[in-house]
C-alpha cells in the first residue's frame, strides 16, 4: 500500500477512535473527513501523519470539537446503558458456557465414558432435547 | 500563549457563518477563506470545521449539496434565513462580550496607574 495510503488510514483510525460523539455525528464527522483525506492524499503523495494532524487538526481536537454540541448527560446516560447491556451479554454468555460444560460433563458420565455414545447423546440433546 | 486556544474556539461558529454570507463554500474553502480574512490568524484544521457544520445542519442554519467537481463529489454549505439571523444574535454577543472585557480591563489597568 502507498504511504501516504498507510498515513491517511492510521489518522482515520485514530480520529475514529478518539470521537466520543453521538452516532450520527460521528458517521457525519467521518464520512466528511474521509472524502477529504482521500482528495488531500491523492493531491499530496508525500503525505504523513504529522502533516494530516497538521492539515486537519489533532484527533483529540476534532474530538473536543465535536463534543462542544453534545449533550453530555445524554451521552452519559446512552454510554452507560450501552456498557449495562454488554455486561449483561457477557454474564448470561458465561453463564451459558458454565451449563455447557456441566452438560457436557454430565452427558459423558452417564455415557460412562464412551465417547461414541456421549456423542450421540449431546446430538440427541441439541436436536430432541432430551438425552435418550 | 495560555487560553488562546479557547477564544479562538469560541468565535470558529461567527468566521464560518461570517464567511458563507458571502458566498456558498466547500469545507476546504471555508477555512481557506477564513485564513484569508483574518490575515494568517485564524488556521483552522479543516478536521475541526466538521462538527460546526454537522452542527449548523442540523440546526437548520446551513444547507448543504453535493456536486460533482472534476471526478469528484463535493459538499457545498448554504447560509440559511435563520442562519442568517443567528448569525447576527452571535455577532452582537461577541461585541458585547468583547466590549465588556475591553472596560474590565481598561478600569484595571487605570486602577494601577
Amino acid at each position: 500500500m502507498k504511504p501516504e495510503k498507510v498515513a491517511v488510514n492510521r489518522y482515520f483510525k485514530d480520529v475514529s477512535r478518539a470521537l466520543l460523539c453521538g452516532r450520527a455525528q460521528k458517521r457525519a464527522i467521518l464520512t466528511a473527513l474521509r472524502e477529504n483525506l482521500e482528495e488531500y492524499a491523492t493531491e499530496h503523495t508525500d503525505a504523513s501523519e504529522e502533516t494530516l494532524r497538521a492539515v486537519f487538526g489533532t484527533p483529540e481536537e476534532i474530538a473536543a470539537g465535536a463534543l462542544e454540541g453534545e449533550d453530555l448527560q445524554a451521552l452519559k446516560r446512552k454510554t452507560n446503558i450501552r456498557r449495562a447491556v454488554l455486561i449483561a451479554l457477557a454474564l448470561a454468555l458465561l453463564i451459558w458456557a458454565v451449563f455447557a460444560a456441566l452438560s457436557l460433563i454430565d452427558v459423558h458420565t452417564e455415557a460412562h465414558g464412551y465417547i461414541e455414545e456421549g456423542i450421540l447423546r449431546i446430538v440427541r440433546l441439541f436436536i430432541g432435547g432430551m438425552p435418550a | 500563549m495560555p487560553n488562546a486556544d479557547s477564544f479562538k474556539r469560541g468565535t470558529v461558529e461567527i468566521a464560518v457563518l461570517a464567511v458563507l454570507r458571502e458566498e456558498d463554500l466547500y469545507g476546504y474553502q471555508i477555512v481557506q477563506r477564513i485564513a484569508e480574512k483574518s490575515d494568517g490568524f485564524f488556521t483552522l484544521p479543516l478536521g475541526t470545521l466538521y462538527p460546526v457544520l454537522y452542527r449548523f445542519v442540523e440546526s437548520g442554519y446551513i444547507s448543504d449539496r453535493d456536486e460533482i467537481v472534476g471526478k469528484r463529489l463535493r459538499k457545498y454549505y448554504h447560509l440559511e434565513a435563520s442562519g442568517k439571523d443567528y448569525y447576527a444574535a452571535l455577532l452582537a454577543e461577541y461585541r458585547k462580550t468583547a466590549r465588556g472585557v475591553e472596560l474590565i480591563t481598561r478600569g484595571c489597568e487605570s486602577d494601577e496607574t
